[in-house]
């Protein structure tokens, strides 16, 4: 006997935000905007931030025990997201590796794959802003970004990317060149 | 006299060649532009629900022991 469409059973809708326990989720309203445009603007492309965002709120909370609050969250989530783009950048980038020749049809394939939605998702500073970024060495990209954050000192700056506050203030000044030449560029 | 004129205008454009370099678009410089674009960036719903779906199959995370829980034991 078939049942009627009102009585089949419903699957429990999925948990919302609302759901999370409390201190995490104060934990998500706080940094996940932050965590989110790091991750935008290290991968260039929202679904993945999304994804990756994704697996460092899981991280954070697996690891929630080992966090001894000698460091700021903040800096400990920032540290997560860091070494979890850097991982996915890697593995692209070993995957990635081919001949010249493949090069066509790579770039074809990315064309025909790419979402149309994409350049609609992103206003027009967003794009000129990651193709700015895209020109920089990996660490002058990072140093941007994290300095942009006026939460973060310099010291906690210095923390994150294991080098000295005067090392992350000279680098800064070249970055800040490169990023001005590179966004000029992109108008 | 002429010398002082020329170094000053010297100075001058390559402070302002420096400001140029520094100043992004109408922003006053990397940072502002990356806040504006970090302040106009939208987080998907959609995170903070799949978050909450993969945390409900999570064992709840262990919480951290005091030194001298860890030293005495519990």
């Amino acid at each position: 006997m078939e049942l009627p469409p009102d009585s089949a059973p419903v699957p429990p809708p999925p948990p919302a935000v609302d759901s999370l326990p409390s201190e995490f989720a104060a934990l998500y309203e706080t940094h996940s905007k932050q965590v989110f445009y790091l991750a935008l603007r290290l991968l260039g492309d929202p679904t993945l931030a999304e994804d990756a965002a994704h697996d460092v709120f899981l991280k954070a909370w697996r690891n929630l025990g080992n966090f001894r609050g000698d460091a700021d969250i903040r800096t400990w989530l920032y540290r997560i997201t860091l070494n979890h783009c850097s991982n996915l950048r890697s593995s692209w980038h070993a995957r990635n590796v081919h001949t010249q020749s493949d090069d066509t049809v790579i770039e074809n394939a990315a064309g025909a794959s790419e979402s149309p939605f994409r350049d609609v998702e992103m206003s027009e500073l967003g794009q000129r802003i990651q193709k700015a970024l895209d020109e920089l060495p990996e660490e002058y990209r990072v140093l941007l970004l994290l300095i942009a954050d006026q939460e973060l000192s310099y010291d906690a700056v210095a923390q994150i990317t294991h080098q000295t506050a005067d090392a992350v203030r000279g680098k800064l000044h070249r970055a800040r060149k490169a990023f001005g030449t590179a966004f000029r560029k992109t108008g | 006299m002429n010398t002082r004129l020329q170094q000053q205008q010297s100075s001058q454009a390559s402070h302002s060649q420096q400001s140029e370099t520094r100043q992004v678009g109408s922003f006053e410089n990397a940072e502002e532009a990356l806040r504006a674009d970090r302040d106009q960036t939208t987080v998907p719903t959609s995170l903070g629900d799949r978050i909450a779906e993969s945390l409900a199959s999570e064992p709840q995370p262990v919480a951290p022991k005091s030194w001298w829980q860890r030293l005495f034991g519990n």
